[in-house]
């Protein structure tokens, strides 16, 4: 052990040391049975500055990693030291840990929410992840902990930031497909704390669009959300047309087996509130246990909106209590209630006249003309402006690589051998039909 | 519960944003001091962030959530506010001991009161004054003067008493110059390209 601690400190020494740090990372990896060995010196070597995070992070991190290998004991100490890892940390020798750094937040994560102290863990893997992805576009294996702790301590707004910023790019060296469907799943969870259907819809479909050869729980339980969420913002549910042809089969036959989802989207398309709550009723149960009670919920009142919402192209003006009657209501003033909250949300603009008790439905009075949308409109085009630039350069990326040139030049090839059959069978044609 | 010096600045100098981020921060960096739950979810409910006031109060402790604790009264605000029941927002944080916690729910009774006049004048076309009354959350001579002065006009007595709504029109700020010419040419560039 002696030695290798004296190999660390060779070797993270002076700056524009990358080859050392290679050199390190292949000698901490061939001496891992060592250091599995000598577990209980770990500690020791940490705590008394022997292994200093800012100077020999990547060792740091490789010794935290064989500590937890074993269920963690002391989740203040084992806390305590990943904190400083992460706050002192050097980004380079960081982001060279990579795989190593995630598991040891990720074990890091686990120790606190399994000891009831989730909110301590946001601030420092907030910064974990910051320091080991290579831009902001990158996912980590970080964010989906980060995202679980945001959650078990009820801080979804701590996460906002992280979850706005938009996503192009995993580095696959340390993200796992787990932890990528994870940070569409938990982070639609976010959103949905938060009211923002849509954003939570999108992330769900990211998770359920994840390339897998197999249907995990984690895109069932994304879909049954996605199927929720997509009733709230659009009306009714299709499958994300880029979820790969056999996990959709997979979750066909799934779905055939266990229908409630697509059977409450079925209930939901007649728009009829009591028929969505009779199903609820009889289906609490496996709401509850799929934590799913509150969106069916949310969905029996989008139901009525909608109802309210198709009137509004058929009449002009109308009575609160046709308006009761029409989504299933007794009283007027609960009709006069729902037509006021959706024009408090702008879902409707309408002028209610309480003399006469008859509601005005109205046009849209936004013309966009004005600076504001103005300013909307440019944020929009320039964020299209910025995929299509996104987009173009992954083209010729994947375009420039050995095993694209070997795909286009078998369909050159193979095309021109069909071009080649269909000319001579045009001849062996007018052949026949000259004679 | 205490807020700290610099919360209270932020309270008195009605930064809600920054009353929200201090709190915020203060929660995560020191999480076993105590907490301003009651002003942080005022100040969420002030930003008009329901959702994030109803996590801060399910994530607080059980004694600071006790019936008649502030954060308690102040939740009481945010939970009528959350169901729209817009008369009893103001009565909810009326038992709020003098501090901070009493001048951000004085902050908010004023925010929603506007909020919610702004809410009658776009929805209603006349309206009568004992529902506008109760909507503000003042007594129906305080609402006949507030809504006069908006231009409102009343018609008829007692409790068939009919205020008018006066639509204020909406002042749009257009402006045209250098800058739009120079977005048209960037998006004309892009295009082209």
């Amino acid at each position: 052990m002696e030695n290798l601690v004296a190999s660390v400190h060779g070797l993270s020494r002076g700056e524009d040391n990358a080859e050392e740090l290679q050199q390190l990372r292949k000698l901490l990896n061939a001496h891992r049975e060592l250091v599995q060995a000598s577990r209980a010196a770990i500690d020791e070597v940490l705590d008394a500055d022997i292994i200093r995070p800012a100077d020999h992070t990547l060792a740091y991190a490789y010794f935290l990693h064989v500590k937890a290998e074993q269920p963690v004991t002391d989740v203040d100490i084992f806390a305590r030291q990943t904190e400083i890892l992460i706050a002192e940390g050097n980004k380079e020798q960081i982001q060279l840990a990579g795989r190593t750094f995630v598991e040891v937040c990720n074990s890091y994560a686990v120790a606190l929410r399994d000891s009831g102290q989730a909110k301590r863990g946001i601030i420092p893997l907030t910064r974990a992840a910051t320091v080991l992805r290579d831009g902001k576009e990158y996912v980590t294996g970080v964010h989906s902990q980060l995202l679980m702790l945001c959650l078990e301590s009820h801080c979804h707004r701590m996460a906002v930031t992280l979850l706005s910023e938009e996503v192009y790019n995993v580095n696959s060296d340390h993200v796992t497909p787990e932890e990528f469907m994870l940070f569409g799943y938990y982070g639609g969870l976010v959103w949905l704390g938060l009211r923002r259907y849509r954003e939570a819809m999108e992330l769900f479909e990211m998770a359920i669009c994840t390339p897998a050869l197999v249907l995990s729980k984690i895109v069932v339980e994304s879909m049954h959300k996605h199927i929720l969420t997509s009733l709230l913002v659009v009306g009714k549910h299709e499958i994300p047309r880029h979820m790969r042809g056999h996990t959709r089969r997979q979750y066909l036959a799934h779905s055939r087996a266990n229908a409630l989802y697509d059977e409450f989207s079925r209930v939901y398309d007649t728009l009829d509130s009591n028929e969505l709550l009779a199903f609820i009723g009889r289906n609490e149960e496996a709401l509850r246990s799929d934590g799913n009670y509150g969106l069916a919920m949310q969905c029996v009142k989008s139901a009525g909106e909608r109802k309210i919402l198709a009137l509004t192209k058929c009449f002009v003006t109308l009575s609160l209590s046709d308006i009761a009657k029409s989504v299933g209501l007794e009283k007027s003033f609960q009709a006069e209630a729902i037509v006021l909250r959706m024009i408090e949300e702008g879902k409707i603009h309408a002028s209610i006249s309480k003399a006469d008790g008859m509601v005005t439905f109205l046009d849209d009075p936004e013309n966009y003309d004005s600076d504001h949308m103005r300013e909307l409109l440019d944020l929009h085009i320039r964020r299209s402006m910025a995929l299509s630039k996104k987009l173009q350069d992954v083209q010729e990326s994947v375009e420039s690589t050995r095993a694209f040139a070997i795909y286009a030049s078998r369909q050159q090839r193979a095309s021109e051998l069909t071009s080649g059959w269909g000319a001579e069978i045009e001849q062996m044609y007018e052949g026949i039909n000259a004679s | 519960m205490a807020a700290d010096g610099h919360i209270e600045a932020l309270v008195a100098e009605g930064k809600w944003e920054e009353v929200r981020d201090a709190c915020e921060l203060r929660e995560l960096q020191a999480p076993d001091a105590v907490q301003p739950w009651a002003v942080h979810v005022l100040a969420h409910l002030i930003l008009g962030d329901l959702p994030s006031a109803r996590l801060v109060e399910k994530r607080a402790p059980p004694e600071a959530r006790a019936e008649g604790t502030p954060l308690a009264l102040a939740w009481a605000a945010g939970r009528h506010m959350w169901r729209r029941e817009h008369a009893d927002v103001h009565r909810a944080t009326a038992a709020l001991p003098p501090g901070p916690a009493r001048d951000a729910a004085a902050a908010l009774q004023l925010a929603y009161r506007e909020h919610v006049f702004g809410l009658l004048s776009t929805a209603y076309s006349n309206i009568p004054l004992a529902q506008c009354a109760r909507y503000l959350g003042i007594s129906a001579e305080e609402c006949r003067a507030y809504v006069a002065a908006k231009g409102w006009t009343a018609s008829g007595e007692g409790e068939e008493e009919l205020l008018t709504v006066h639509k204020q029109e909406q002042r749009k700020q257009q402006t045209v110059g250098l800058e739009q010419l120079r977005q048209l040419v960037e998006y004309s560039v892009f295009l082209e390209s």
